[in-house]
């Protein structure tokens, strides 16, 4: 109940999770990768890993996001220089995800292949209004006398694993590979909560409080584990990569993550819909004031709202994403890239600029700067390393972040390591 | 392949991992300010131990009721239990009546007559005349057997009746016959008939009393004659006979082996008196109570018992108690107890004759029953036996309930209204007192009043109460009823400022009254046994003060101590430090200055707010014409909490609350109903989310 109220801090709890990686990259094309792929042995086996996290915001530094995990308490310094950053909408991502993939002809030397993948995610996001950040981190007791709104809360919680199975064909003369699975989703905790409508008036004195709110909570039944119960789900991927100039230019365009996952009868829902005038606990006598409770008066507070509860199915959507990559070989030790994504959970659209530079035989080094997502400005890291028998795919993302962390946002890495069967 | 299955078996893995971290809320402070309490004090809540009339103006007149004293018809009318007890040996048993026949045939008789004998057996079936037969010695034995009877009887009374009818063809003389026990040989009775004619019979009794008799008995026909058939020819018939017939009746026995007839062994058809000390009840409704019996017996026979109390009812039925008391094995007692619940049964207490009192009537019957068997009782046999009425509460008694006095005091009683004020003077604009006597008895009564005071210990001032109506008993009438209710009866003393000195005496803001006086039941005695009384009836005397809500106070200082707590827990400990506003809207007439005292468990006070000055929580805008407020005035008062102050509150488990009352004017003042002092209390603070 008192946690189910607490609704205004909940999206905080996602901050606390923030290190927990998941599958969502910018650069998670691995194995689809024109590089990678268009010019791989397309009659070899191929098995890899990855491993994908990010943590981000439009909001909160990351030394807030740190001081969260290192000592789980927040400086007033944190507080206020992500105070510093907030515009009127927020966002906040932190997802992670590890898996592993196989992919195989189907027959030798035939342009179709067969792709098996599995994974775990974890995934939060989060926007929130300034007004939220500064009601739950500040106080109200700045606010008197006026009336705030904290409308257009949003926070979901997912954890999931998948085991997806695809196909990979290979066309006109192998200048364009299509590839397409799916993926069934087992879904573990999930969580997700909105505030429609809230607003709250705190008087002078603080003789009365005003509120007003409209929220949605639904949670999984609790409990991670095999013998726990479980979500149901699906999702598509598809990835279609064109080279063209004698394989100069390459053009990826991929949909990502498509689905979503079903969680049975138990899923509990929370709902309030209700405006209070609060003016503390009606105390029957004068001498009762001596024995005032404040388990009481959060009792009290919490009556009023005339919270609802029950059970009933809820599909949960998946993060998704749809994205465009354009990589040109400016020279034969030099690549450029140009990607733009468009997420379908709470971000900003992303604009990608890459470069890479060939140091030796096989390994590139590189850098980019992205616009968008979550920040005006992200600047990457990026490594890849190829052989005859192995592609090696490494990226250190938000580095502004990391060198700046009191003012900067975001951090995150890439991690892409496959190799030939035979 | 073995690549593949490498990489499903990842798969698997990772499909079935999953990371569940325990999720908990980043610590951070924030600053809140928060409504924490609210609450109002009408007047309702100041007198809330008194009722009130609120008038058409608003202003309301207030009762406070002090009941000092409580009579209960529980601690008057207690019944004892009461019981009887018999103890019954068996003398009285009675044996059955008897009846044996037994035949002496003409033929058996012949053989011990000699000569003229065996002529008289050769001529059988002849006819012919039979000469005079001299008496001669035939001690002729016949056996009676009564073994199917009894095996031995101790007699202390009874009779044999001995008939001997003579069907034989010729008179009998000179027959001497008698009766001896088998075994012992002892001679139950012996007898001589002089002359029986033929066709005749003689019929003699004989007193069994201290006789033993034995089941096998033998009776012998020692001698017999004949005056012969007179010179007339008769038939010889060898198979007539002499018939004896032996029948023994009221017989008793002090010990016997026998046929037992159907008896009562105990009746008891008695009244059993109650001692009620004064009061002579007519009847009574059982609340709760028993019936009890307890029986022991040694008879190695059914013993069937019979209760009855005729005079109670319930449901137009009586109590009627039937039980068997098994038999005893030889050398031990029976016993057996059995209750009956009374509860719901009314008890006519004027006994068997109707018009006695505290007295009820029963019957209580033993008796055993004709089994057909031979069964060994004697006067060692006994019977043990307890039955009464135990643990009786009556519902409702009526009759006389008896003439009674009862000294009441010197005792005193707490008046909590005032125990409170400390200091200060109050001045009431008028005030009236009731003695209320509330009576729930039947019965009529008198008060003498020895003394009333009032004592305040705050200061020790006491002050009598005087009037002259004090002076004379104060008549209490008695309650009246509606079947088995009772509907009790008021009786009121009124004292006012002109007929006695009630303002002082209540302007002496007392914490006790003392007093004493003396309650006499009945004082015209029996109202022809009309009185009576109700398990719930009281005698009730309350003290009624009345009084206009209008005074004036100077300084009236009230001191309160209330339970504290701030607690240790976690949501308190999520506190920093902080502000309390004590907001405070107030329209009656009076100015309260208020200081606050925390005290720990050792009584000692570890914090104070307000201490100097005090707070002063202004009264409300006075229109001095009609001295009634016309506007609230507010005040906020506040406190620090600073960590310091916390964790001495922590300590605390008691709140002194000080306040000093002073009406706005010189005038007395009138409390109205709309009245109101309104506090709001709320806090601002740092407060801790999360886990610190």
């Amino acid at each position: 109940m008192r946690a189910n109220v607490k609704l205004s801090l909940l999206f905080f709890i996602a901050i606390s999770n923030y290190v927990t990686a998941q599958k969502n990259s910018d650069d998670s094309v691995a194995y689809h990768a024109p590089a990678a792929v268009v010019k791989s042995k397309l009659n070899l086996p191929m098995a890899g890993c990855l491993f994908d996290w990010q943590t981000n915001s439009t909001a909160f530094t990351n030394s807030f996001l740190l001081d969260v995990r290192r000592d789980l308490v927040l400086t007033r310094e944190s507080v206020d220089n992500s105070a510093k950053k907030l515009k009127n909408t927020n966002y906040f991502v932190n997802y992670a995800e590890g898996g592993i993939y196989y992919v195989f002809p189907l027959k030798k030397d035939s342009n179709l292949g067969i792709v098996i993948e599995s994974s775990a995610a974890t995934f939060q996001d989060a926007s929130f209004h300034k007004n939220t950040y500064n009601l739950v981190l500040y106080g109200n007791a700045r606010y008197r006398n006026e009336k705030l709104d904290f409308s257009g809360l949003f926070y979901r919680n997912i954890e999931y694993q998948k085991i997806g199975v695809g196909i990979r064909n290979y066309f006109q003369a192998k200048t364009q590979c299509i590839t397409a699975t799916i993926d069934f989703i087992l879904g573990d905790y999930a969580n997700q909560f909105k505030i429609e409508r809230g607003s709250i008036f705190t008087e002078q004195n603080g003789e009365f409080l005003d509120i007003d709110l409209r929220y949605e909570r639904h949670t999984s039944s609790l409990g991670a584990g095999i013998n726990n119960p479980k979500g149901y789900g699906a999702a598509l991927n598809i990835n279609w990569i064109k080279l063209f100039a004698k394989a100069k230019t390459t053009l990826c365009v991929e949909i990502r993550n498509m689905g979503l996952v079903h969680y049975g009868a138990t899923t509990g829902i929370q709902t309030v819909d209700t405006a209070i005038h609060f003016t503390g606990i009606d105390l029957g006598a004068f001498s009762s004031v001596s024995s005032f409770s404040s388990a009481g008066l959060k009792d009290s507070i919490l009556n009023k709202f005339n919270l609802e509860s029950r059970e009933e199915a809820f599909n949960f959507t998946l993060p998704s994403l749809l994205g465009i990559r354009v990589e040109h070989v400016l020279s034969p030790r030099s690549i450029i890239q140009f990607q733009t994504n468009a997420y379908l959970y709470n971000a900003l659209p992303m604009l990608k600029v890459g470069y890479l530079y060939l140091l030796n035989k096989n390994l590139y080094l590189g850098t980019g700067t992205r616009i968008g997502g979550y920040s005006k400005f992200d600047l990457d890291l990026m490594a890849r390393y190829r052989n005859k028998k192995m592609y090696f795919e490494f990226s250190l993302k938000s580095i502004e972040g990391l060198l700046n962390p009191k003012q900067g946002s975001g951090l995150g890495a890439f991690l892409d390591w496959s190799f030939y069967l035979k | 392949m073995s690549k593949r299955y490498t990489f499903l078996i990842l798969a698997l893995v990772f499909s079935v991992y999953s990371c569940n971290r325990k999720r908990q809320l980043p610590d951070f402070t924030t600053d809140v300010l928060v409504p924490l309490a609210s609450t109002s004090i009408g007047f309702e809540k100041l007198i809330a131990d008194s009722s009130a009339k609120v008038n058409n103006d608003k202003s309301i007149d207030i009762v406070y009721r002090y009941p000092f004293y409580n009579y209960s018809l529980r601690e008057i009318l207690i019944i004892p239990d009461t019981s009887v007890t018999i103890t019954s040996k068996l003398g009285t048993s009675k044996l059955s009546n008897n009846f044996i026949q037994q035949k002496m045939t003409l033929g058996q008789i012949a053989k011990n007559l000699g000569t003229t004998g065996q002529l008289i057996v050769l001529l059988n079936g002849q006819t012919t005349v039979i000469p005079a037969i001299p008496a001669s010695t035939s001690n002729q034995v016949t056996d009676i057997d009564a073994n199917s009877f009894f095996r031995e009887a101790d007699l202390t009374n009874g009779f044999l009746d001995l008939t001997i009818f003579n069907d034989l063809p010729i008179p009998v003389s000179d027959l001497d016959f008698n009766v001896k026990n088998k075994i012992d040989g002892q001679t139950i009775f012996k007898d001589t008939f002089s002359l029986i004619p033929a066709g005749a019979s003689v019929t003699r009794t004989y007193n069994l009393a201290g006789k033993h008799l034995e089941g096998s008995m033998v009776g012998t026909l020692v001698t017999i004659g004949s005056p012969g058939s007179g010179g007339l020819p008769v038939l010889i018939d060898t198979s007539k006979a002499l018939i004896l017939q032996l029948k023994v009746r009221d017989l008793t026995a002090s010990h016997a082996i026998a046929q037992f007839p159907k008896q009562d062994l105990i009746i008891v058809d008695d009244t059993v008196v109650y001692d009620l000390g004064k009061a002579q009840l007519k009847s009574m409704l059982i609340r709760s109570g028993k019936v009890k019996m307890q029986m022991y017996s040694t008879l190695q026979d059914t013993l069937f018992i019979d209760y009855k109390i005729p005079s109670a009812l319930k449901n137009n039925d009586t109590v009627h108690i039937f039980l068997k008391v098994p038999p005893a094995v030889p050398g031990s007692v029976q016993n057996v107890t059995r209750e009956v619940d009374l509860a719901g049964y009314t008890i006519d207490l004027r006994g068997r004759s109707g018009t006695s009192y505290n007295t009820f009537w029963n019957i209580f019957k033993a008796s055993i029953d004709s089994t057909g068997k031979l069964m060994p009782l004697s006067t060692t046999d006994s019977v043990w036996i307890r039955y009464g009425l135990y643990s009786i509460i009556p519902q409702f008694a009526e009759g006389y309930l008896g003439q009674d006095t009862i000294e009441i005091g010197p005792t005193k009683s707490t008046i909590e209204a005032f125990s409170k004020i400390i200091s200060g003077s109050l001045d009431l604009k008028d005030i009236k007192i009731d003695i209320n006597i509330e009576n729930g008895i039947g019965a009529d009564a008198t008060l003498d009043f020895d003394y009333f005071t009032s004592k305040n210990t705050r200061n020790g001032t006491t002050v009598a109460l005087n009037a002259p109506a004090l002076n004379s008993p104060f008549s209490v009438a008695r309650a009246t009823r509606m079947g088995y209710s009772t509907i009790p009866k008021s009786s009121t003393l009124s004292l006012t400022t002109t007929n006695s000195n009630v303002k002082p005496f209540i302007e002496n803001l007392p914490d006790e009254v003392n007093y004493k006086f003396t309650a006499k039941i009945n004082p015209y005695g029996n109202q022809s046994y009309t009185d009576f009384v109700d398990y719930d009836s009281k005698l009730i005397a309350n003290l009624d003060v009345q009084m206009p809500f209008a005074f004036k106070a100077n300084q009236l200082t009230l001191l309160d101590t209330t339970a504290f707590s701030i607690g240790n827990t976690q949501n308190t400990s999520s506190i920093d430090r902080g502000k309390l506003n004590f907001i405070f809207e107030n329209n009656y007439p009076i100015t309260l200055n208020v200081k606050l005292y925390f005290v720990n468990s050792q009584s000692q006070i570890i914090d104070s707010v307000f201490e100097g000055a005090g707070a002063l929580i202004t009264g409300g805008t006075l229109d001095v014409t009609t001295l009634r407020t016309t506007a609230a005035s507010k005040s906020i008062l506040s406190v620090i909490i600073d960590e310091a102050r916390y964790e001495r509150l922590k300590q605390a488990n008691r709140l002194i609350v000080k306040a000093a009352l002073n009406t706005t004017s010189s005038s007395h003042l009138k409390i109205y109903s709309d009245y109101q002092l309104k506090l709001k209390l709320t806090g601002e603070f740092t407060y801790h989310a999360g886990k610190r």
